[in-house]
């Protein structure tokens, strides 16, 4: 290929290389003018209509009788709106201003929303094959709250797009709640961690699932860890006593991770069998597991763990010593004297794990 | 009475204003916190609302440049779910009042006349 390129840099062809290198550039050029002039175009549209739109939707946003029943929308208006920039400049300042609002005012951008017929256009978004249309397709259906459209969304929570996805995912936790989590029985592709963070978010505003706990086993067994994960810090955060057992058989999964979370999920819905059971568990964990494990006793370590923690003082990991101190001295009522016991040993780092936790429970 | 909106984001500001001005008090609005402390510097109204998160200059910004120079103003944060943090620094600088959106313009209504029924 190079030597059908070099061809150009002869005498006799040097011409026709200048030539077609002037064409490319000149396509270039024009491509990159086509592209400026078109969204030079589509802002000074947005900002000819901005104000007036603007003005109108703000009003309409401020009827005092719920669900928009008096909106006269001007005939212009609709013009306008055929516009596909300009619906789509309604659409996302709806959004937002809604995302802010509750009361009387929320349900008047809901009802201007399918007033306007703007659904239409979230709904078309949906047959699209570009995945982010798609993803903006549904985001705009769940934050208007368009709850017919709920299996639409619905048989995207497990679309090959991760966007995709994860949209319809937030969507049908955020229009049903605990409900929506189902999609956690079928989902075969990974759920990440900021997904993990964000459905979680959601379920903050909704009301608490008295269901969760006959749900979580059957999660909790899944093919997908990121789902056995995710379910571990609904149980975490929802407190699911009933599923202790279930929490404690996920210790012997094979993914680090998701033991690493039944080990923080066990911590929180702790009974009094717990504390052993961790310990027990300790010798096969791997490293970060075992510290986790330590981290945990913290809260919950009884006096059947203290010579556990007294033969983990000769771990010879400095950060166990530290850790397995740390235990002793917060559970133990003699704990912190027995630290300072060890720490007149002439070697080893006990003096400083001593000083170290007095200075953190003196705070 | 004057108020004055600090609050980024355009339909959400205008909805705002054009909420208090229905309730009869003389509004006036701007984009981000620089242009927020410019008009402060030419007068001090009766009350702030400010969100938190803004350009240039952040809403506790605003906050504690309204406490240190006119103690008279009072100043109402309004914040997202999530940011106790926040809410709490700016109760620390002086908050007078805050709401965590999302919000109902109905309620933010009845706490400026609250506020000024307290203040003046």
């Amino acid at each position: 290929m190079l030597k059908g390129f070099t061809k150009f840099i002869i005498p006799d062809h040097l011409l026709t290389g200048v030539e077609i290198l002037s064409a490319g550039f000149f396509i270039i050029i024009l491509i990159i003018y086509c592209t400026l002039y078109l969204k030079k175009r589509r802002f000074f549209f947005t900002k000819k209509i901005q104000p007036e739109l603007e003005a109108w939707v703000t009003k309409a946003i401020l009827e005092d009788s719920e669900e928009g029943s008096r909106f006269n929308i001007p005939d212009h208006f609709y013009r306008i709106l055929k516009r596909p920039l300009a619906k789509q400049f309604i659409i996302d300042e709806l959004i937002k201003t809604k995302k802010n609002l509750t009361g009387v005012a929320s349900k008047n951008i809901i009802a201007l929303y399918e007033k306007l017929d703007l659904k239409k256009e979230s709904l078309r978004k949906l047959n699209s094959r570009k995945w982010h249309i798609l993803a903006r397709g549904i985001n705009e259906l769940y934050s208007m709250q368009q709850m017919d459209t709920l299996s639409l969304i619905y048989q995207n929570t497990n679309s090959q797009y991760e966007f995709v996805r994860m949209e319809a995912q937030i969507g049908v936790v955020n229009m049903t709640g605990f409900e929506g989590l189902r999609f956690l029985d079928v989902v075969n592709y990974p759920i990440t961690e900021w997904q993990q963070i964000k459905l979680l978010d959601q379920l903050r505003s909704a009301e608490e699932n008295r269901q969760l706990a006959t749900h979580l086993p059957k999660w909790l067994s899944s093919a997908n860890d990121t789902v056995i994960i995710f379910a571990l810090k609904l149980a975490e955060e929802y407190q699911q006593f009933l599923v202790h057992n279930v929490v404690v058989q996920c210790l012997e999964h094979s993914n680090t991770a998701v033991r690493l979370q039944a080990i923080k999920t066990l911590v929180r819905i702790a009974d009094e069998s717990t504390p052993q059971i961790l310990t027990d568990h300790y010798p096969k964990e791997k490293f970060t597991n075992q510290l986790a494990v330590l981290d945990g006793l913290v809260k919950i370590a009884t006096v059947d763990q203290a010579w556990f923690l007294i033969a983990l003082l000769d771990d010879e990991s400095d950060i166990i010593k530290l850790k397995a101190g740390r235990v002793l001295a917060h559970c133990f009522p003699l704990g912190l004297e027995a630290l300072e016991e060890r720490g007149k040993a002439p070697s080893g780092p006990y003096q400083d794990i001593y000083l170290h936790i007095k200075s953190e429970m003196g705070r | 009475m004057k108020i004055l909106i600090a609050e980024d984001e355009r339909l959400m500001r205008k909805t705002i204003c054009m909420k208090l001005e229905k309730e009869g008090y003389t509004v006036d609005s701007c984009v981000d916190g620089k242009e927020a402390l410019q008009k402060l510097e030419e007068g001090f109204p009766d009350i702030v609302i400010t969100d938190i998160m803004l350009p240039y200059a952040s809403g506790l910004e605003i906050l504690q440049f309204v406490k240190k120079r006119n103690s008279l103003t009072a100043v109402i944060v309004l914040s997202a779910l999530g940011q106790e943090k926040t809410v709490e620094d700016a109760f620390e600088l002086g908050a007078d009042d805050y709401i965590t959106k999302p919000f109902n313009l109905n309620e933010l209504a009845v706490r400026v006349k609250r506020l000024l029924k307290k203040n003046h």
